[in-house]
């Protein structure tokens, strides 16, 4: 299948900071993708390297096939949506759909229309006047009206409450399904969005730290509980990402499959096991005590 | 092409900033000229500067203009080519347009001798001599010049930000005073005013190749502009 996205070696330095640092991934057609990682981690400087927004130092860098930079043909196929859009302050919130359903080639109205209603959005309003929840809400109607062949999502939802963030995952899913597009995801409510992601990129300190399908990722740790002498004895020799003991008890978390030969040595032990979220594993696997210890 | 004039669209909508506030600050400021005239019972010939509201509000509309529509442009995937065409074409639209306005409210003045009060504010003095189509010119060359000056400002302030400002006001205030410095000291201040007083006419024609090097510069800096 041919790649949404390439890119080879990617670097973005400001002075002598480098914020990304040698990245190479690509993105297929068709799935939905989560860039995951912590605030800093250069999550959205890839974002907007990708829709030329701002320029790599050095690297290559292709979507659908061309350099995005000033090239309609990439652009107008191209949604990006991000927490800190900014709007002319006396564009109204039918100003900016109006401007966006001529600006994308698949925008379709009365799908927009239904979202307007369900968000709630009044459209005479000025952008200045919204809401932090409703200011979102505009991104994520332009992001899913659009239906631009890949559609991006940086942080969408700041100050949405719990049920309008369903909503958007629901649409989403739904639209996703009749409409199948590229999407990538960039979000800290990791466990929120799991269920949607087919694949998962983890940038840690401008590098990727996890490239892999959810569904593998999942099984690529486990955790196991017990005794907290019996679990030391069962993780010696093996990857440890996080461990966390209270009273006598002992839960460790595993890098790496828990098999057949695995799971009978614990079981001779008294330890149990239990699956890793992806949340879990992704917080282990950035916070600093665990950082780079998988980084192999 | 389709993208571009998606950029005049989205200009367009924002009708009060670009039509309605210039004219109405435009058109209060003519009134007070008005009601003046009104109460020195037109015995006074007066010769208002108002007209020249319009143009300094052109000049910080597009600033303002410029600081808020180019991230939102590019956060809608336009290409900064488009933006910047757009932008460029929208000024010429609205300096045509305003300027057409002027001209006819100056043909109505010199038609009602100043208003029936001897009010001189759309037809200035110097215009007399004017063909009506040089006439149009001067007040869309003006205009044309204040855009585009805002707008290589914004530029300037969109690429280099504060730093590059601060870069150029500094360096325009030293070449003034080495250069009013020179003027002085070779004592050319009395020619400088006689060429102007002479052809103060050709000052305008000399707008229009600043005009454009304003436009390629503004288009080189946006084409090398980030937005975060």
């Amino acid at each position: 299948m041919k790649p949404v996205i390439e890119v080879k070696r990617l670097n973005k330095t400001y002075g002598s900071e480098t914020v990304v640092k040698d990245i190479s991934f690509a993105v297929e057609e068709n799935k939905i993708y989560g860039l995951l990682g912590r605030n800093g981690a250069g999550k959205t400087t890839i974002m907007h390297m990708l829709t030329a927004q701002l320029f790599p130092t050095s690297g290559e860098m292709k979507v659908f096939g061309e350099n995005p930079y000033e090239n309609n043909r990439v652009l107008s196929r191209m949604c990006f949506i991000k927490e800190s859009q900014k709007y002319p302050d006396s564009f109204r919130v039918a100003d900016v759909l109006a401007v966006a359903a001529t600006l994308y080639p698949d925008w379709d109205q009365a799908y927009a229309q239904q979202l307007i209603e369900e968000f709630r959005l009044p459209l005479k309003r000025r952008m200045k006047k919204l809401s932090r929840g409703m200011l979102s809400s505009v991104g994520i109607i332009v992001g899913l009206a659009s239906r631009a062949p890949l559609t991006i999502f940086d942080e969408p939802y700041l100050g949405l409450d719990a049920v309008a963030r369903n909503l958007f995952y629901e649409r989403l899913i739904e639209d996703y399904g009749e409409h199948p597009r590229t999407v990538i995801l960039s979000t800290h409510l990791i466990d929120e969005v799991s269920n949607l992601l087919e694949h998962v990129i983890v940038i840690d300190n401008g590098s990727i730290l996890i490239n892999e399908n959810a569904d593998e990722l999942r099984d690529k740790a486990y955790t196991a509980v017990g005794s907290a002498q019996h679990v030391s004895t069962y993780t010696a020799g093996k990857r440890v990402i996080h461990q966390e003991s209270l009273g006598g008890m002992m839960t460790a978390t595993i890098w790496g499959k828990g098999d057949k030969a695995n799971r009978r040595e614990a079981e001779g032990l008294g330890i149990q096991f239990a699956p890793v979220t992806l949340q879990q594993l992704i917080v282990h696997l950035t916070s600093d005590k665990g950082n780079g210890r998988v980084a192999d | 092409m389709m993208r571009m004039t998606g950029v005049l669209k989205m200009h367009w909508r924002d009708k009060t900033v670009w039509i309605y506030v210039p004219w109405v600050v435009l058109l209060f400021s003519f009134a007070i000229n008005v009601i003046i005239g009104i109460l020195t019972k037109g015995q006074e010939n007066i010769n208002s500067g108002g007209i020249a509201s319009i143009y300094v509000y052109m000049f910080i509309a597009i600033l303002i203009v410029q600081a808020q529509t180019f991230p939102f442009s590019l956060g809608m995937s336009i290409r900064r080519t488009d933006y910047f065409m757009g932008t460029a074409l929208m000024c010429l639209l609205v300096s045509a347009g305003s300027s057409l306005v002027l001209f006819l409210l100056s043909v109505i003045e010199n038609m009602t001798d100043g208003w029936g009060v001897n009010l001189h504010y759309f037809a200035l003095p110097f215009m007399k001599d004017l063909s009506p189509i040089a006439r149009f010119g001067v007040f869309f060359v003006v205009m044309t010049y204040m855009f585009f000056l805002g707008f290589v400002i914004s530029s300037i302030h969109r690429r280099f930000g504060k730093t590059g400002l601060y870069v150029l006001f500094t360096a325009i205030l030293l070449l003034s005073s080495i250069g009013s410095f020179a003027m002085t000291y070779y004592e050319r201040w009395m020619d400088l005013f006689k060429w102007v007083a002479h052809h103060h006419q050709l000052l305008y024609v000399w707008m229009i190749p600043f005009i454009i090097l304003y436009a390629l510069i503004s288009y080189g800096l946006l084409r090398r502009a980030t937005v975060s």
